[in-house]
């Protein structure tokens, strides 16, 4: 099944590369759409449908744990599996963001640790 | 503050830059060649918490593109902009990984938004609390940690 996709970091360069590990990972993407702040992110989960969101914390205008709360409370989208990936060090911030079902990647990643994860997220296996 | 910090930068930066930037350390003999500053371009970034203070990272602007190239993965030509948000985004990384390091890993900080600043700002008149020199395959790059009460980048 390919992968409906949404990566939210405000950093065009960020986005771009982890839109490349997704490619270098294995997993089959289906459309791959991007927000650089958790409201440009919510526009665009009103207008498509979407497997998984990876988010990142520190943004401006909205961020990433704002984005995600936000996500919780709307019943379309309640359910979406969300991976923060983020510079985030903090284990307090980082349990409140596991308390919301969200899964935490640490920057720098690898894309062995994208595709790891993103597996146990949702569940797929790409065949093998 | 130990006089450890001046390893734990360095340790932080060398693993971010070899991790999301396809740079690494240059041995010994190789790096005598490497040492300069060629027109260099400071990025700082704020936090707050349990500490106060900010990061800077400097390099020479020759290593802008290369860095994000290598983090884009585009071989065209690249625009300042984005040569910008590629070195801003490895100070983040380098900031973020450092602050648990800082205040224990419960600590909660709020990180600013990176940003470009030059010597005539005041920020890098206050003097650093540690710094570290790394010389990397595609230049030199001199990071440093400012502890203070009141910060204003």
């Amino acid at each position: 099944m390919a992968l409906n996709i949404l990566v939210v970091d405000d950093s065009a360069v960020m986005r771009s590369m982890i839109i490349r590990t997704l490619q270098m990972s294995g997993v089959e993407l289906g459309e791959v759409h991007q927000a650089a702040n958790g409201q440009e992110a919510l526009v665009v989960l009103d207008q498509h449908w979407l497997d998984l969101a990876l988010v990142d914390i520190n943004m401006p205008v909205m961020n990433g744990e704002e984005l995600i709360e936000c996500i919780r409370q709307k019943p379309a989208i309640a359910d979406l599996p969300i991976v923060v990936i983020s510079t985030e060090g903090s284990e307090t911030r980082i349990e409140r963001l596991q308390q919301h079902g969200a899964k935490f990647v640490h920057k720098p990643f690898t894309p062995e640790t994208i595709q790891q994860i993103i597996q146990s997220v949702t569940e797929v296996t790409n065949g093998r | 503050m130990d006089a450890e910090w001046p390893d734990r930068l360095a340790q932080v930066a060398v693993e971010s830059f070899g991790t999301l930037g396809f740079m690494f350390p240059l041995d010994e003999a190789e790096a005598g060649a490497a040492g300069s500053l060629i027109e260099p371009i400071t990025v700082a970034v704020s936090f707050h918490g349990p500490r106060t203070g900010w990061v800077t990272l400097t390099a020479p602007s020759g290593l802008l593109p290369i860095l994000a190239a290598n983090m884009t993965g585009d071989d065209g030509p690249i625009s300042a902009e984005v040569q910008q948000d590629a070195f801003k985004e490895m100070l983040n990384v380098i900031c973020g990984n450092l602050l648990p390091q800082l205040a224990g890993a419960e600590a909660v900080f709020d990180v600013g938004s990176p940003k470009i600043v030059d010597g005539q700002n005041g920020l890098l008149a206050v003097g650093p609390t540690a710094t570290a020199r790394l010389l990397l395959d595609a230049g030199q790059v001199d990071v440093a940690l400012f502890l203070a009460e009141v910060v204003k980048v």
